[in-house]
């Protein structure tokens, strides 16, 4: 069969309408971080409910919604809203969400980053001129190092 | 099992079957089963000994989980690169990088599976095809396949039974005439 032949064939058999997976992979695509984090708190309730043996129809009746939406929930595609997020805290006993504040964390910028690799760089390099110093100057027979090793472990203890 | 439609993921290069029942064609559930975390979460815990054999090392059910996440975001980028090129002749098209037949002995994708077994990456994901030409493939399935050989598990049995069907379909429309059965192993 020519390929002409095969394409014939297939135009006359495959549906109009394109699959389903375009348009689905766009929206995956478009909300990826988004999605990150729903598929993370999902996770988290589903291995919560697991370990406490609960089910989802218990969680539904306990936060008054409907055993579907727990489900819709549980598949990693929902956009939680705060309130949703703090009544399923409630209801699981557990933390799902922490707010970073600026004056309790170290930010890190891209132009800061630069700045502590540069200066990871030069300690290593000084760490390296020494290491190699050493190797070339100084001979320790072994006996001596396990000695001074000793005496080392005595003096502190 | 029926399958009662058809569809072209990339035009006359990529297709996949719609089986009775569903809502839409394989390739589609694929990606839906591979980002739903109640699926994987479920089919990590029911298959737990063969996930913590040692096969893939040891590894938790969250791992476990978006592993397969990012995995599958990663096959999905590079198919989507594919659909928007149009062609698969290029060093990044599907059939360069990632179909190998599944009878191992087969002689014919000899080089194809030498850089299989050559890359050292060990990704679980597996999409079955029929290949009805050099560049045509049609997908019947997915699976996530945790045990060395195929049918050892009751998900990648279906998936042969799945596989078969829809060569039977396609030598039906006359677009099959040899078994050209294969899975499309996912390499990142």
């Amino acid at each position: 069969m020519n390929n002409q032949e095969m394409s014939n064939k297939l135009e006359a058999l495959v549906s109009k309408t394109p699959s389903k997976w375009i348009e689905e992979s766009n929206k995956r695509f478009e909300d990826k971080e988004g999605l990150r984090y729903s598929q993370q708190v999902a996770v988290r309730i589903l291995r919560t409910l697991r370990e406490k043996k609960i089910s989802q129809k218990d969680l539904a009746v306990l936060l008054k919604v409907t055993p579907q939406t727990v489900n819709k929930w549980v598949k990693g595609s929902e956009n939680f809203g705060f309130f949703t997020i703090g009544k399923i805290e409630k209801a699981l006993g557990i933390k799902l969400m922490h707010i970073y504040e600026n004056n309790n964390c170290l930010l890190i910028s891209t132009t800061n980053i630069s700045t502590i690799v540069n200066k990871v760089h030069t300690y290593i390099n000084e760490i390296e001129g020494t290491m190699v110093a050493q190797k070339e100057t100084k001979v320790i027979p072994l006996h001596g190092y396990i000695e001074d090793c000793m005496e080392l472990k005595y003096n502190h203890s | 099992m029926k399958i009662v439609d058809i569809f072209a993921v990339v035009k006359n290069k990529l297709l996949s079957v719609q089986f009775e029942h569903n809502d839409c064609d394989e390739f589609t559930l694929a990606f839906r089963k591979w980002n739903d975390t109640e699926y994987l979460e479920t089919f990590f815990e029911d298959n737990k000994n063969d996930l913590q054999s040692g096969f893939y090392g040891a590894i938790s059910i969250e791992e476990a989980i978006f592993s397969t996440i990012d995995e599958a975001t990663e096959f999905e980028a590079k198919i989507r690169k594919v659909a928007n090129i149009g062609k698969f002749e290029t060093k990044s098209s599907l059939q360069d990088l990632v179909f190998y037949p599944l009878h191992k002995n087969d002689q014919t994708y000899k080089l194809q599976q030498t850089r299989a077994y050559g890359t050292g990456d060990k990704s679980w994901l597996r999409m079955f095809a029929v290949r009805i030409s050099p560049e045509c493939f049609v997908v019947s399935g997915s699976a996530i396949k945790l045990t060395g050989a195929m049918g050892e598990q009751d998900h990648t049995k279906i998936e042969l039974a799945k596989l078969k069907i829809t060569a039977a379909y396609l030598k039906e429309n006359d677009l099959l005439t040899d078994d050209d059965f294969g899975y499309i192993e996912i390499i990142n």
